[in-house]
Order: C-alpha cells, then sequence, then structure tokens
C-alpha cells in the first residue's frame, strides 16, 4: 500500500483499460495532487 | 493621412501563385475535354520547374520563356525524381526492392498542411474509399452511382489548408471518384467512433425521409502503416501492419430483406458519463438495450475493436478485443446476467477474435458488418451490436473519450427465414 497522501502524481491511463482520468480520480482521492492527466490509446 | 491599420487582418496572406491558378485552369480545360494545344506562357511560368513538369505530366506539349540565368539539364526520370525530393522537398516513394518509383511533391511551398507527406497520406485515404465505394458499387443489384444523392466520410484524415486545417468533405472527392455524379456528402469526425457516428447520421437521413440512399465511407491511414513496427522486429517476425483498409456502407429504406437499424437503441458515451471503464460499457451498451426492453444476453454478437492481435501483442498492447470482450462481461456479472465463472463462455459465444488490420476507426466494430449483415439475413442471428471507441483526448482538447452504438436486428419481414 502506498500512502498518496500529499503526492503528486502524474496520472497515465490508458483507453483499454483504466483511462486516466480514472486513474486521477483515485490518486486524488486518495490525497494525491495530480498534476497531470494522460491517457494513451495503443491502437 | 494617418495609415489605418485593422488589427484583425494578418500584414501579409499569401495567395496561389499565378502559375497555380494557370495550371488550375488548364486542368479544368482539359475535364472539360477542350482539344489539346500548346501552351504558350512568359519566363514568368516558364521559370517554374513544377509548372513545367505538370504540363508534361499532362500530356501537353509547351514552349515557354526562361530567364538567360536559367540552367538547363537533360534528365531522366530517376533525375526528374531526384530533384523533385531534393529541391522541392518531395516525399521519395521508395519499393520494398528500394528501387525510388515516385514521389509527392508538396502543394504549397509553406504551407505545413500541405507537405508532400501529408497530402501522401490524405491521397491514399481518399483512395481507398473510393476502391471501396466501387466495389460496393459494383456489386450485383447495387443501386447506380448516379442515383447515390449523399454521400458521408468518415475516414481519419484531416483535409484542408493551414487556414482550414480540418477544411474536411473528403466525401464529395471520393463521390467524384466513384462516378456519382448527383451526389453530394460531408464528413464525420470522432476518431474511431466516427463510423458509428456516421452510421447513425445516415441512418437518420433516410428515416427522416431526406435522402433513401446515404453510402457512409471511410479509407485507410497511411500512418498507421507498421505503426508497431519495432515490436515486430524485435520478435523477429514480419511488419504486419502492411496493408490500408476501408469500407463502404449502403443505408437506404427498409427493403423488407436488410437487417433493420435501430434508431431507438442508440448507445451514447455523454459527457457527463464518465471514463471508468464500467461507466463507458455500460452507457454503450445495456443502457440503450434497457430503452427498449432489452439485456446483453439478448444480443447474439457484441463487434466491438476487431484489432488482430497478432499486430498488437508482439508491441506490448495486449489484446485489446479479448479485453473489451471481459469488460463488457464483466458489466454482464455486476447486472447479475452471468455467473461470474460464465465470463469465458460470454466473451467466446457473443464476441469473436480481433481480425481487422490496425486501421483505427476502420478496426472499430465496423469489419464484423457484413458477417453480421449475412448472418441476420441468410443465417440464424437476430441481433447484433456495434460499439465503437474515439480517443479524442489524443487530440489534447479533453480528457474525455467518446463512445457510440448500434443495434442492427434481423428484418421483421424476414423474421421466419433461416
Amino acid at each position: 500500500m502506498i500512502d498518496l497522501r500529499g503526492k503528486k502524481v502524474i496520472a497515465l491511463g490508458e483507453r483499454d483499460g483504466v483511462p486516466g482520468p480514472a486513474v486521477a480520480e483515485c490518486a486524488s482521492r486518495a490525497g494525491a495532487d495530480v498534476v497531470l492527466t494522460l491517457t494513451a490509446c495503443y491502437v | 493621412m494617418p495609415q489605418v491599420r485593422i488589427p484583425c487582418v494578418p500584414d501579409a496572406i499569401e495567395y496561389a501563385p499565378k502559375w497555380a491558378l494557370a495550371l488550375g485552369m488548364i486542368e479544368d480545360a482539359l475535364r472539360a475535354k477542350l482539344p489539346k494545344g500548346v501552351v504558350l506562357a512568359d519566363a514568368d511560368y516558364g521559370t517554374k520547374t513544377v509548372f513545367r513538369d505538370m504540363l508534361h505530366v499532362l500530356g501537353l506539349q509547351y514552349a515557354v520563356g526562361v530567364q538567360s540565368t536559367n540552367k538547363l539539364r537533360v534528365m531522366d526520370a530517376a533525375g526528374v525524381l531526384s530533384e523533385r525530393i531534393e529541391r522541392h522537398r518531395a516525399v521519395p516513394l521508395v519499393g520494398a526492392d528500394g528501387q525510388l518509383l515516385g514521389a509527392m511533391l508538396p502543394g504549397h511551398d509553406e504551407d505545413d498542411t500541405l507537405t508532400g507527406q501529408v497530402l501522401l497520406e490524405n491521397l491514399a485515404c481518399k483512395a481507398t474509399a473510393s476502391l471501396a465505394l466501387r466495389h460496393l458499387l459494383a456489386r450485383p443489384g447495387a443501386i447506380a452511382a448516379g442515383d447515390v444523392r449523399y454521400v458521408i466520410n468518415c475516414g481519419e484524415e484531416a483535409v484542408g489548408d493551414r487556414y482550414q486545417r480540418g477544411g474536411g468533405n473528403v466525401a464529395k472527392a471520393v463521390a467524384e471518384w466513384a462516378g456519382c455524379g448527383r451526389a453530394t456528402g460531408s464528413d464525420v469526425k470522432a476518431f474511431c467512433s466516427g463510423p458509428m457516428h456516421a452510421l447513425m447520421i445516415a441512418g437518420a437521413l433516410v428515416r427522416g425521409g431526406l435522402h433513401d440512399d446515404v453510402m457512409v465511407v471511410a479509407g485507410g491511414s497511411l500512418a498507421k502503416l507498421g505503426m508497431k513496427f519495432q515490436g515486430h522486429v524485435k520478435h523477429a517476425m514480419p511488419i504486419v501492419e502492411d496493408v490500408l483498409a476501408g469500407f463502404a456502407v449502403h443505408v437506404s429504406r427498409d427493403d423488407g430483406v436488410s437487417p433493420i437499424l435501430r434508431l431507438d437503441a442508440i448507445g451514447r458515451h455523454e459527457v457527463a458519463s464518465g471514463s471508468a471503464p464500467l461507466a463507458v460499457v455500460k452507457a454503450l451498451y445495456s443502457e440503450p438495450l434497457a430503452r427498449v426492453g432489452l439485456n446483453l444476453l439478448d444480443v447474439d454478437r457484441f463487434s466491438l475493436e476487431l484489432h488482430n492481435p497478432e499486430a498488437t501483442e508482439p508491441a506490448g498492447s495486449g489484446n485489446v478485443p479479448l479485453n473489451n470482450y471481459r469488460t463488457l462481461a464483466s458489466l454482464a456479472v455486476v447486472e447479475k446476467l452471468i455467473a461470474r465463472e460464465g465470463i469465458d463462455d460470454f466473451v467466446r459465444t457473443r464476441g469473436m477474435p480481433g481480425f481487422s488490420p490496425t486501421q483505427g476507426h476502420v478496426a472499430s466494430a465496423v469489419p464484423y458488418l457484413g458477417h453480421a449483415r449475412r448472418g441476420l439475413t441468410e443465417g440464424r442471428l437476430t441481433r447484433t451490436m456495434f460499439a465503437g471507441k474515439g480517443s479524442l483526448f489524443l487530440g489534447r482538447m479533453t480528457q474525455l473519450p467518446d463512445g457510440l452504438s448500434l443495434v442492427l436486428e434481423r428484418n421483421r419481414a424476414n423474421a421466419g427465414t433461416a
């Protein structure tokens, strides 16, 4: 378990997996400061 | 009198040069079947190598002035190509054996949206879409090209110039090449969900009575050839992304046989739908089905992302269709339609292996359309569902994805057959 409180987080997601905004939402609710959100598409 | 400056007008706007305008008029004259004469022009035109080359390409004789400082060189075809590449920033077209086969000239000296590379990609898109439409029109019983009144293009390329980069209407260019002289059209852009939007709009145009027959077309993506070559090379396998794809679909009024596009069961990923995987599949699948009293188990076959895993897995991108089918099956578990142990069976019986080239929008659900049509008319299928997902976030204007789904059903007049 990683304690994300007060940490800066870059949220990298994937379209056919977990997209960036969903990663960012989880990190944010865990107390992180999300500084960048990106979603990749591998096709 | 003081000089007046209007701040919203740039200082200099570059217009097409005279030689380009003349060339356009000459091409118009040839299209109008005017007799071919000798082209005469002064040195303002004659010093432009591209102008002279194009006259040669058009099969015209010419006598043009040149300046005394011009150098004259006699070159063979290879020399002409080399000069275009070295001096005019043309993109070389090289065969598999390394031989120089041609070159794509830029459309403008300074416009980054008209470089040889961009024009080559646009031309590949137009050509493959046109080929698909011509194949469709050549099928037995197909509508006559002259009866097509509207074409929607949902290919990925943004055709335009620097003042309107996505100007569009490749559809009309495709219609022209396919001989659809009475057609007009427009482009629909939504990344890989574009084909679903285009089919929906086509259905609405027909249902609304505006047009009886609408063609939906898309050409291939040159940029995606060899997109994942590093993974293939790393695994000592051939670079399998070696084909341009295209498709054409005829959407028409109910003929009593062809499958019905259910416009009352369109699945929409809306702005507020969110990006969590289950939220996306719920918006695309269970919500539209519930709207017409159906659930996931009422659909015989789902067509989602159909990228061939032979191309994606060696590059580390995984089996995209399988991942998406498993997410959909998870929705069926959440909605208590199947048990968790039934996920594999759901995927096997209601999904399919990815079999499409990784051509982006083309691989997005559409490749199964022809098979579905056959299954819904001659086979045992009752209902199929198509869903495309668009990666809008790649354009950096939003973090949102997009998605749209369609239900295709056996024609009720055809219900007793098969």
